[in-house]
């Protein structure tokens, strides 16, 4: 594992949401090609961490490296650059409503590049059977079923060939088929394109299923890193009663109502 | 007291902000018009006209109602004062100068920040709630470019538009009355409609509405990309970008006046 190229790497990152310590130093590295799981309860910070190594938010201290470029000192352009080599996969899809699937998919492609349009057709052809949805071009988001317009978005994320995917939430909302289908679809993609995935959820089989590393987030803190064996078989009591849906444990009931509230100012 | 002045503190932290967050969308936004082919972004005609389908030609109807029934309006309660004063031919002059210099452009302006203003809040702000509008920074695609420019654009040319089409219907309004009730020929009537209606008149009522223009896109977009908080969020936003849009409107149309009033323009 170690000889592994780091893609993404993340140090000491803190951001405070109204005082309040939402990411405490966190530091991870995510390999080149793994499909890396970030997992904990709601309001622990995970989408946060997802934010800040998008680059839609800024850490008050921290760095956050995309191959050898600090996300956290670029200026406006540069942010830009890096913004290209990656795609990200929105928690509700995040579909432009008033554009079709095709147009969806080809935007960043019609925004970023001076392709001929019938390239980016036979393009948008391309991604949208990677994801299982030939013939679908002329659809409005609104016509599609929740796990259509997931992958849909998957599609547009991986529409510039991108180096690395980030996943909020992928199988959120879907029934445990659907689910199924769209961690397959992940792994698929990551064998077929070669993309690092970087995946948040707090859906335990599906880690299991797709993770090579899985982090597990508590109050802003990265409590552990490991394989899921690693995982499976942590001593950590809150890891435990994380990945087994336990009601006692430490984390108890109380903290999650407080914790309730901030995520959804996050 | 303590906590008194610290209500006042906030609030005017919270108006800072809030001005501070405009006046950056306004300065943005005039970047993106004037400079973006520096960064190979011009400005695109397509987003341009769709937008201005939208708002132009969709608002013609109703800006034709609203006006031309405030020109019926104007031209009766007109009627029955100058009457008194034997001056009923006045009607004419007085319908058209009041239409061109203030009602046709502030009318059409409300009329437009009702059914624009609160389209763009509400559009804007459902995709800031439901992400898209992170999905296009993260696409490295600047939202004020793809989704601000193209609106502030298309408005900034079709409210003058509109406001012609206003002034037009608010004289035809005015016309109809003088000549049916008030038995004014209408070759006169349109002859003492014109005589007295200045180039400044119009250009006085045209430059409103380049202001007002200015006025709904911006409050618009801005409510619309900082609406937080669901579905409710959004109904709210549009609320606060009509009646913001209406008062704005409102005090510039007053600032507008008194600078052509007081410096002989």
């Amino acid at each position: 594992m170690r000889e592994h190229k780091v893609a993404i790497s993340v140090q000491n990152l803190v951001k405070f949401f109204d005082g309040r310590k939402v990411l405490d130093g966190i530091s991870l590295e995510v390999y080149q090609g793994e499909t890396f799981v970030i997992m904990g309860g709601s309001g622990c910070g995970k989408s946060t961490l997802l934010r800040h190594m998008t680059g839609a938010m800024k850490p008050e201290s921290g760095k956050i490296f995309f191959g050898d470029k600090d996300l956290t000192t670029l200026n406006s352009d540069e942010t830009e650059a890096v913004k290209r080599r990656f795609g990200m996969c929105f928690q509700s899809a995040a579909l432009l409503d008033y554009l079709n699937v095709e147009e969806n998919v080809s935007l960043p492609l019609r925004e970023h590049t001076t392709l001929d349009p019938k390239i980016i057709r036979i393009l948008v052809k391309m991604k949208l059977n990677l994801v299982g949805l030939s013939g679908f071009e002329n659809l409005m988001p609104s016509m599609l079923s929740g796990g259509m317009k997931k992958r849909v978005g998957l599609a547009r994320a991986i529409s510039m060939d991108p180096e690395a995917v980030f996943y909020d939430e992928p199988t959120a909302g879907l029934d445990p088929i659907v689910c199924a289908v769209v961690d397959k679809l992940i792994l698929d993609l990551n064998k077929k394109l070669l993309l690092t995935s970087v995946v948040v959820t707090h859906n335990m089989e599906s880690v299991f299923r797709i993770a090579d590393r899985v982090a597990m987030l508590h109050k802003g803190r990265v409590l552990q890193i490991g394989t899921p064996e690693e995982i499976k078989n942590s001593q950590d009591p809150i890891v435990q009663q994380f990945i087994n849906g336990r009601l006692e444990g430490p984390i108890n009931f109380a903290e999650n109502i407080d914790d309730v509230n901030f995520a959804g100012e996050g | 007291m303590i906590k008194f002045l610290e209500s006042i503190g906030t609030n005017i932290l919270s108006w800072i902000k809030i001005t501070q967050g405009f006046l950056s969308l306004v300065g943005q936004t005039f970047y993106w018009i004037f400079f973006g082919f520096r960064k190979k972004r011009p400005l695109k005609q397509e987003p341009i006209l769709d937008q201005m389908v939208f708002m132009g030609a969709r608002s013609i109807i109703i800006v034709f109602f609203v006006t031309f029934f405030t020109g019926i309006v104007l031209a009766m309660q007109s009627a029955q004062q100058l009457s008194k004063l034997g001056g009923t031919i006045y009607v004419a002059s007085l319908v058209s100068i009041s239409i061109c210099r203030e009602l046709g452009p502030v009318l059409t302006a409300l009329v437009i920040a009702g059914r624009i203003g609160a389209a763009i809040t509400a559009e804007i702000g459902s995709m800031q709630v439901n992400e898209q509008i992170e999905a296009l920074d993260t696409m490295a695609i600047n939202p004020v470019r793809f989704l601000v420019v193209p609106k502030v654009v298309a408005l900034f040319f079709m409210l003058p538009c509109l406001t012609v089409i206003g002034d037009l219907s608010g004289m035809l309004g005015g016309y109809i009355i003088g000549v049916n009730n008030l038995g004014i020929n209408s070759h006169l009537y349109i002859q003492t409609a014109f005589e007295y209606l200045t180039l400044k008149d119009i250009y006085t009522g045209l430059s409103k509405s380049l202001v007002f223009a200015l006025i709904i896109a911006f409050v618009g977009c801005y409510q619309g990309l900082n609406t937080r908080g669901g579905a409710v969020g959004v109904g709210r936003a549009t609320t606060i970008s009509v009646v913001t849009s209406f008062i704005l409107i409102i005090v510039a149309d007053c600032f507008v006046t008194g600078i052509y009033y007081f410096t002989n323009l």
